[in-house]
């Protein structure tokens, strides 16, 4: 037998394996407050603020089950993994993204984890199961999961989050914040809010900052333990309600409520500052910060 | 004939006099048949839109039948966490889109859903023994709020 056939025999018989990724290398350009609408599905993420006019998109895609569309006009692009397959049938696509600092973004995924950096501009991203994390100082951001933590540090001023069963842990915390869980837990810290309100059903809340003066704390849960670790000097005008929690206070004795179903009244130092604690069984307790 | 007598022409050329004449005696207004309105009006009036096939409004009704079922389940049958469950499950397969969730997705919510439940029927029950208790009534506020943002929750989430 002659050699070339035998070799193109060979070359027919020999399955060729598919290329395992797809690398993805594109780059539009955008003005510095760009709208950007992204939807990762399974995978993962990442996004972070830049001073140059242009969207950069990189990472990698898996051969053969999805495809990346990107497009749109400098004030708006979308950015989005398509493909006839399912999503959970698939590892994911990888990501990154380079967007002008200024962006405005609106993300979406179910598992895919979601990472975000170096943004002042509004962030509004929602995952189901994917977990979430925000650095730096947008000027507001909106989060929602279903199971997925969310992390966020740094200083926005505008701050509205919420998960079913994740947990929520927010460093840096000042302005206006908003945190919702139904069973994950709550961990609030660093900062001096000028108003917060921070619920759950069952999950616990961990506060663990000062409240400015003028400003106002509203904790409400089912049956989560609360515990507000606040600086020796506080100034507050403070409300405990519970229909069955304990209570306790290293600020000094809390004073049993004046009739069933009133909340109990603690004034600490000026009084300054609203602080609003109602739980349904949860415990609550006030710690003086080391 | 003078030039405002007759009728100007493309080409400037005087009109034919017994045209002229024929035009002149054309009425100035011309009435439309009496009947012809109501067909024109049948043409401009806006279809009947079938607002049942709204898709905020079937969202809306399968809201109010949640509500209506969590009523139902944490009034006369909250004493028991499991019914209560199971509500809170069927409440959500009730809702629009959520079919169309990844399955642990659904399943997570389905978990979230009960805890929420429970604890609707856990404050129901304590308000049902001490009526305007404020403490209570503040809780259950809470529960609820939550459970309607958790089923809101749904038409936000992206699809599989």
């Amino acid at each position: 037998m002659r050699p070339v056939p035998v070799a193109l025999a060979l070359l027919v018989a020999v399955p060729v394996p598919a290329r395992a990724q797809d690398p993805i290398d594109r780059r539009l350009p955008a003005d510095r407050d760009v709208a950007v609408r992204l939807a990762n599905l399974v995978g993962s993420t990442r996004i972070t603020g830049w001073d140059r006019d242009t969207v950069a998109i990189t990472g990698s895609l898996p051969a053969g089950v999805g495809t990346l569309y990107a497009g749109g006009t400098r004030a708006a692009l979308k950015i989005a993994v398509e493909g006839p397959e399912a999503a959970e049938r698939y590892a994911g696509a990888t990501l990154e993204v380079r967007v002008p600092r200024g962006a405005r973004l609106l993300v979406k995924s179910t598992s895919a984890d979601i990472a975000i950096s170096g943004i002042t501009g509004e962030i509004d991203l929602g995952s189901a199961l994917g977990r979430v994390t925000i650095e730096g100082a947008p000027r507001s951001i909106v989060a929602e999961t279903v199971t997925g933590n969310i992390e966020v540090a740094g200083a926005p001023a505008s701050v509205r989050l919420r998960s079913g069963g994740g947990t929520i842990i927010v460093r840096g915390a000042r302005g206006d914040l908003t945190v919702s869980t139904v069973s994950g837990t709550i961990s609030v810290g660093g900062g001096a809010i000028t108003r917060a309100r921070l619920e759950s059903t069952a999950g616990a809340i961990d506060y663990k900052g000062s409240v400015a003066p003028g400003g106002s704390l509203e904790v409400q849960t089912h049956s989560g333990d609360v515990t507000l670790r606040l600086p020796p000097a506080t100034g507050a005008d403070v409300e405990l309600g519970t229909v069955s929690g304990a209570v306790s206070s290293e600020f000094g004795p809390v004073p049993p409520a004046t009739a069933k179903g009133r909340p109990r009244r603690v004034t600490l130092g000026d009084g300054s500052a609203a602080i609003t604690v109602r739980t349904f069984t949860g415990a609550i307790a006030l710690v003086k910060q080391p | 004939m003078t030039t405002t007598d007759r009728m100007p022409a493309p080409d400037d050329e005087p009109l034919d006099p017994r045209l002229a004449r024929l035009a002149r005696e054309l009425p100035r207004d011309i009435a439309p048949p009496a009947d012809l309105w109501p067909a024109v009006r049948g043409r401009l009036a806006p279809r009947r839109r079938q607002w049942w096939r709204e898709p905020w409004l079937q969202v809306a009704a399968a809201l109010v039948a949640v509500a209506a079922i969590t009523l139902a389940v944490t009034r006369h049958g909250g004493e028991t966490p499991a019914p209560v469950a199971a509500a809170g499950a069927t409440a959500l397969d009730s809702v629009p889109g959520v079919e169309a969730l990844a399955p642990e997705t659904a399943a997570a919510l389905r978990r979230n859903l009960a805890i929420i439940d429970s604890a609707l029927a856990e404050s129901r029950r304590v308000l049902a023994a001490d009526p305007g208790n404020p403490d209570v009534e503040t809780m259950l506020r809470l529960v609820e709020r939550q459970r309607l943002e958790l089923l809101r929750q749904v038409g936000r989430l992206p699809r599989s």
